[in-house]
């Protein structure tokens, strides 16, 4: 009987490969009820495609949460690869040092729920606020391209103005841009806040970083701005959802802002608490966070270890695939396994994967029970 | 509670270990053990025995990951029982297919040669697993290690079940080369 030989044999195989094959039948099976959970707050709220629910039966009158998919799309891995963490300036307005005990969840407005026929903004409302920004560039729109949905026409996903001397482009994502077709002279920061004061607040914080490409080649800067908030919550907030990036061309000049314009096109569900740092690390050292990161390839332990944090910011992840915009914690983990030429980079230089720890609670979530690690 | 915190307590001798592992672990070793024996109180029975092995055996052994290291215990106490049951019960269960999909891997020298070559078999299924993909590798791991059904496998991965028969093809294909190549088989 080698078949069972064998059999008995696979008992002893690497602990990765088991862990990365768990099986899923009890989300499955948690999934139905908390899709029916779902369904219940979609139908007590009237809300089309709702993932929360009024929690009358709490003594919080917070709305229940739902623990979303990310969709990092794209190829490869999310994480810190163009940017040496000793090397940047950490702008993080929290640190492991600060207690937070609340902090906003939103509702996303832009979020296209599957199979719904339009998205919550119109070219109109998009075309709106790149008239907004036309405005206050002293200019006007002298013409717009609009780009649908691949799938769906009538999903406007970006409208791109142009303007004499800019390009203004709002996505449906709540992102937005604006280059500056004549960057003569802006060579630095003080130089684009002389001439686009509107962009800038008196309390900014501000980091500038090197980006490298994967075989080490230098090839720019960028600076990163928020608004510090009155108090750390409301920066935490602004660290993510008011962020400004200026990105200089290759000949030197700040060419085009990128501005986080998320908190317009969402709304308020309530002040949910936060756990703390150290149950973030705990969830996190027990595989219960998402991460686009194949730890089996990527760490040579095939897990997340404590010794491989290197750093932890609180950041709410975005994207109109996102129902809610809520606060992780993100974890800057060490791959230390990763197969890429360093050559040319500092001596010092690694390359990080980013894992999420949801930093609100799990008694207020439908589905936290789901949240295993699997997601990815 | 974290998993180190948990063998700590084994470490210090404090029953509540087992407690706190059968609530951590114990849906996922019972549903383990029910997959390769298809009966809710033997299932129930390896999951017990194995929280007495992790007992006996944690110190000294400090395991990294207690969710693997317990699949593991109840994954060999459920072979064991359907080993000892199989003459004289069910046919058709995911464990008699699973097995005689494996069967011909290997060359019918008996039980000498699974004791003195199992080890041997395990690192070459490594080295196999390893050389894979993530999707091949977890799709064999699932029929192999948690005796999942081709049909699970394929609802789960969101393949087709013939696709998901022709990766296992495939593989168990690769695995006998490099139990050959190892000199496994001859």
């Amino acid at each position: 009987m080698n078949g069972l030989t064998v059999l008995k044999a696979m008992n002893g195989i690497d602990d990765r490969f088991i862990a990365e094959a768990v099986p899923e039948k009890k989300k499955g099976k948690l999934l139905v009820l908390a899709k029916a959970a779902a369904a219940v707050a979609a139908c007590i709220c009237l809300v089309a495609g709702g993932v929360y629910a009024y929690n009358s039966f709490q003594n919080s009158q917070l709305p229940l949460l739902s623990i979303e998919e990310i969709d990092f799309g794209g190829m490869g891995f999310e994480g810190s690869d163009s940017l040496t963490l000793e090397h940047s300036d950490d702008i993080s307005p929290w640190n492991e040092q600060i207690k937070i005990d609340k902090l906003p969840v939103y509702k996303n407005l832009l979020y296209r729920y599957e199979g719904q026929e339009k998205s919550y903004f119109s070219e109109d409302d998009l075309l709106k606020v790149a008239q907004e920004y036309s405005e206050l560039l002293g200019e006007e729109i002298i013409s717009y391209e609009k780009f649908t949905d691949d799938f769906n026409e009538r999903i406007v996903r970006n409208v791109i103005a142009q303007t004499q001397n800019h390009q203004v482009s709002v996505g449906g994502d709540g992102g937005m841009s604006i280059v500056f077709k004549n960057a003569e002279g802006l060579t630095d920061l003080s130089a684009v806040k002389a001439k686009y004061p509107f962009l800038f607040n008196e309390n900014d914080v501000l980091g500038k970083y090197q980006e490298f490409s994967v075989d080490g080649e230098p090839l720019g800067s960028y600076y990163k701005k928020y608004e510090k908030g009155e108090t750390v919550e409301q920066s935490v907030v602004n660290y993510t959802l008011k962020k400004m990036r200026f990105t200089h061309s290759e000949n030197g000049e700040i060419r085009s802002v990128n501005i986080n314009t998320q908190q317009r096109f969402s709304k308020k569900l309530g002040d949910y608490p936060v756990i703390s740092f150290d149950e973030a690390k705990e969830k996190l050292l027990d595989g219960r966070y998402v991460s686009s990161v194949d730890e089996v390839s990527y760490i040579s332990s095939g897990r997340v270890e404590e010794r491989l944090i290197k750093k932890v910011d609180i950041i709410y992840y975005t994207g109109n695939n996102q129902q809610l915009f809520m606060p992780y914690y993100r974890f800057y983990i060490w791959l230390d396994l990763l197969p890429f030429e360093r050559t040319g980079l500092p001596e010092d230089y690694e390359h990080y994967g980013f894992f999420y720890v949801p930093a609100v609670p799990e008694e207020y979530f439908v589905n936290y029970e789901l949240f295993d690690g699997e997601f990815q | 509670m974290t998993d180190g915190e948990i063998v700590r307590l084994f470490w210090k001798r404090n029953e509540a270990a087992l407690e706190h592992t059968r609530t951590k672990y114990g849906s996922y070793c019972r549903s383990i053990a029910f997959g390769i024996l298809r009966n809710g109180e033997d299932a129930e029975e390896c999951v017990n025995d194995s929280l007495l092995n992790a007992w006996n055996s944690i110190p000294p052994s400090k395991p990294q990951n207690l969710r693997t290291y317990m699949g593991k215990l109840v994954r060999n106490a459920s072979i064991n029982r359907f080993e000892h049951y199989s003459a004289q019960k069910r046919g058709g269960t995911q464990t008699e297919l699973a097995i005689s999909e494996l069967e011909n891997l290997l060359s019918d020298n008996g039980d000498a040669l699974a004791t003195f070559e199992s080890e041997a078999i395990t690192r070459c299924i490594n080295t196999m697993l390893q050389n894979s993909s993530k999707e091949k590798r977890t799709v064999f791991v699932r029929r192999y290690w948690y005796l999942d059904s081709i049909a699970d496998i394929a609802k789960a991965y969101s393949l087709s079940e013939s696709k998901v028969t022709s990766i296992l093809f495939r593989m168990r294909k690769e695995l006998k080369e490099e139990l050959e190549k190892e000199g496994v088989n001859l």
